[in-house]
């Protein structure tokens, strides 16, 4: 380089790594009671803290250890004040594998009117594995297609046995003539019921930390 | 590539957020991605460009400036190749919420000590702002002057610092705002520019980086 520049900035991304970490664990315990609490600005910009921001120019290139730093708070009106009205992690992994279950419901609203009996009943166990498998994914934790089909064939025969004896019932009407129109529909509104209760149960037990394996049967 | 959210965001105007944006969305356009671009910038950049006369191509095009975006793009982004978000230059929940749904945020910094200043508060709201989602995330340097000593310099600093950048810059040309009085982008007007290939090179990194990433997660 012909010109010698001064730096723009002392910052590394570690140091950022660091600030976010430091701002998250801090505000961990305040958080817990009420997830989408709006929380005050004194807990995330505590009065004693400097008002300057550590953008401002330093002497030192290299940053000081953490250790010998304390965790250095936001100034009022920084970029970490903006997140309190926004989703929390475990509150938009909800609305997200509600959106899962929402578009997996619709899938089975349609497999259900396959007009073939039992056909539409591995379509519907099919959607029932993968909606599984997604909502295991979202929450970070791993099942193996054997698994997902296990799972969720133990969901379909037991938590919702009646939707099962629903569908079960009317796969059977179908086979006789007439009435084929009313035999899809109930097909169809049994197995949106169905995949949202398997939904719901097995999303309630991932929010209370069951992994998916270990709620697979033996 | 399917159903891969890029969100581009800056807390800096005029970083040339809107342009990027416009410009991966027509360019993946053309290439038959079916991209849904959606303008969650309150000054409605991207829908002024679009009111004009090739009103982007025929890109398709939301517009939601709330912090409910990420409900949105959850929402629309299965249904198209690649979902593109232009936000807000400040401070705000709408950009911490499209942040949040992110597979991949690209930060334009202009290679200047405000801009390079404000992409860390950026970089630094993006790892504080949904406790603990971290989307892959890569600065672009744009409105760069081929060969400058200051575009070099802040370069290697980013480098130096941690900061992931892509390869490819948006180098200032007059390309861009020649385009934009006919509510195009240089990939509509001049296919074989160097304004068109320098975003088929940006774009082609973001795609790689989009199939990694998905690779990881499948």
């Amino acid at each position: 380089m012909s010109k010698r520049l001064p730096r723009t900035s002392n910052r590394t991304l570690d140091d950022l790594r660091k600030a976010a970490s430091q701002a998250l664990e801090a505000e961990q315990p305040k958080r817990r009671p009420s997830a989408r609490r709006v929380d005050p600005a004194p807990s995330e910009a505590p009065s004693g803290s400097a008002p300057a921001s550590d953008t401002a120019a330093k002497p030192e290139k290299k940053p000081e250890p953490a250790a010998s730093t304390p965790p250095k708070q936001e100034p009022a009106g920084s970029p970490l004040m903006v997140q309190s009205s926004i989703p929390s992690k475990s509150s938009f992994r909800e609305a997200t594998g509600r959106l899962i279950i929402e578009r997996h419901a619709n899938f089975a609203a349609l497999a259900g009117l396959v007009p073939m009996p039992f056909v539409d009943l591995a379509a519907i166990a099919v959607i029932a594995e993968r909606m599984l498998r997604k909502l295991t994914r979202l929450y970070g934790r791993s099942l193996s297609e054997d698994q997902g089909k296990r799972l969720a064939l133990a969901m379909l025969t037991g938590l919702a046995a009646p939707g099962l004896a629903s569908i079960t019932t009317t796969a059977v009407l179908r086979m006789a003539p007439g009435s084929q129109i009313l035999n899809m529909a109930i097909t169809s509104a049994s197995a949106v019921i169905f995949i949202r209760v398997i939904g719901d149960v097995y999303l309630t037990r991932l929010q209370a930390g069951i992994d998916g394996a270990e709620a697979v049967p033996a | 590539m399917s159903g891969s959210v890029v969100t581009i965001a800056s807390l800096k105007g005029g970083s040339g957020k809107t342009t990027l944006a416009c410009c991966l969305a027509v360019h993946w356009h053309l290439k038959g991605y079916k991209p849904l671009l959606i303008d969650a910038d309150p000054q409605k950049s991207v829908m002024r460009l679009a009111d004009r006369d090739q009103a982007l191509g025929g890109v398709e095009l939301l517009e939601q400036a709330d912090p409910n975006v990420w409900n949105t793009i959850k929402q629309q982004s299965g249904a198209h190749g690649v979902t593109v978000v232009d936000t807000p230059g400040f401070d705000s929940d709408i950009t911490v919420a499209a942040l949040a749904v992110a597979d991949l945020v690209l930060i334009p910094v202009k290679a200047s000590p405000l801009d390079v200043d404000r992409m860390m508060d950026t970089v630094k709201t993006l790892m504080s702002g949904v406790k603990g989602w971290a989307p892959t995330f890569r600065c672009v340097l744009t409105q760069t002057i081929r060969g400058s000593v200051i575009s070099r310099h802040v370069r290697a600093e980013l480098e130096e610092g941690g900061f992931p950048l892509l390869a490819n810059d948006m180098p200032n040309r007059v390309a861009y705002a020649e385009a934009g009085l006919f509510g195009a982008t240089p990939s509509m007007t001049m296919p074989d520019s160097p304004a068109s290939q320098d975003i088929s090179a940006i774009a082609t990194e973001a795609e790689a980086l989009l199939a990694t990433k998905k690779a990881l997660t499948a």
